[in-house]
């Protein structure tokens, strides 16, 4: 296969990895306080997760940033908290939108910050390094929007057949997002 | 402070990167294979039932070289016309991070057909992902290899 072809498989699968939930559940907390009819606002948080989680790697790759991963990998589970936290308290009733945009760049660079030493050696030394972040970011961009899209037909399947309402949903949803995430930082 | 990519991370995904690069003056492939040095370590104790390797530290285990090859050569193999082709070991540079690894071929045919096997660390970590890069020129063609897909045919010139 072209190297766009692999890493862009190689990003999808980095979001869809089974051994790291990190991820898969933050997108959870996020798809879960929008429905279909707000597609254009979760799909512009989705990307500006994106952006920021691209710019660190972007940086990785580049040797500018050096982590300390013990510390990204507290915060990591702590972005997850709070915004389940926040969802729990908002109960999905509009929010500043900007403030939510540059949030997810926020916690963009900070997810982007867990996977940066990886990606720093698994592109270090190609010669088309811009091939590779370009298409690695695609990939992870695709599958976020992947799962973000099965949790709205998910809900939509809750909503209309299962009469499950709005709020409860975002309550079902949003605590099992916050023990998961404070599972993982205790753990 | 010992550091290691992923002893901390939610993320521990494993993966190596192989490339390989057709020298068409000497007409030998050449292979330059990164792997994680923790990854390494384990993989080397396990096979060996020995852990004091302390790669990239001042107590580094000494004919860590040989040790490293004869892993390996089990794991990397090149076949060209039902033949084992002969990778000859060239060197290792170390770092606490990474591992590089060098190999090459000579007297390689980039115009027949040839197979490769990239298991390494299949046997430690079942979700291992071996990234192959293979350059002729300025053109390259990728190629992974896991557990469900070890060997690969390939060919890189076509005439």
């Amino acid at each position: 296969m072209s190297k766009f072809e692999l890493y862009l498989k190689l990003g999808t699968e980095h979001i869809l990895d089974i051994n790291g939930l990190d991820h898969l559940i933050f997108m959870l907390a996020i798809a879960s306080v929008f429905s279909i009819a707000n597609w254009k606002k979760l799909l512009i948080m989705v990307t500006a997760f994106t952006l920021g989680h691209s710019l660190t790697l972007v940086l990785a790759a580049l040797h500018v940033v050096s982590v300390n991963m013990e510390l990204v990998e507290t915060l990591i589970p702590i972005t997850i908290l709070l915004t389940s936290l926040v969802n729990l308290w908002k109960k999905g009733r509009e929010q500043h939108t900007i403030v939510l945009y540059i949030l997810m760049v926020l916690f963009g660079l900070i997810h982007g910050l867990g996977f940066s030493n990886y990606f720093g050696e698994l592109v270090a030394g190609d010669q088309d390094l811009i091939l590779a972040l370009f298409s690695f970011n695609l990939g992870i961009e695709v599958a976020q929007i992947l799962v973000v899209l099965s949790i709205l037909i998910i809900h939509i399947i809750f909503e209309k057949i299962f009469s499950v309402k709005r709020e409860s949903w975002i309550l079902f949803m949003n605590g099992g997002v916050f023990f998961l995430a404070l599972s993982m930082i205790i753990g | 402070m010992s550091f290691s990519v992923r002893a901390e991370s939610d993320h521990p995904i494993h993966i190596s990167v192989a490339e390989w690069r057709y020298n068409a003056e000497r007409n030998s492939l050449e292979c330059a294979i990164k792997l994680f040095t923790d990854d390494l370590e384990l993989a080397l104790t396990t096979r060996n039932g020995d852990s004091r390797w302390n790669l990239a530290t001042d107590d580094q285990i000494p004919n860590a070289d040989r040790y490293i090859y004869d892993y390996l050569s089990q794991t990397v193999r090149v076949n060209q016309e039902n033949t084992q082709l002969t990778m000859k070991w060239v060197g290792a540079e170390y770092n606490m991070d990474a591992v590089w690894c060098y190999f090459e071929i000579l007297q390689f045919n980039a115009s027949a057909a040839f197979e490769f096997t990239n298991s390494t660390f299949l046997e430690v970590y079942p979700d291992q992902t071996n990234v192959n890069h293979f350059y002729v020129g300025e053109e390259s063609s990728s190629f992974v290899t896991n557990k469900d897909d070890r060997e690969k045919t390939i060919k890189l010139i076509n005439e």
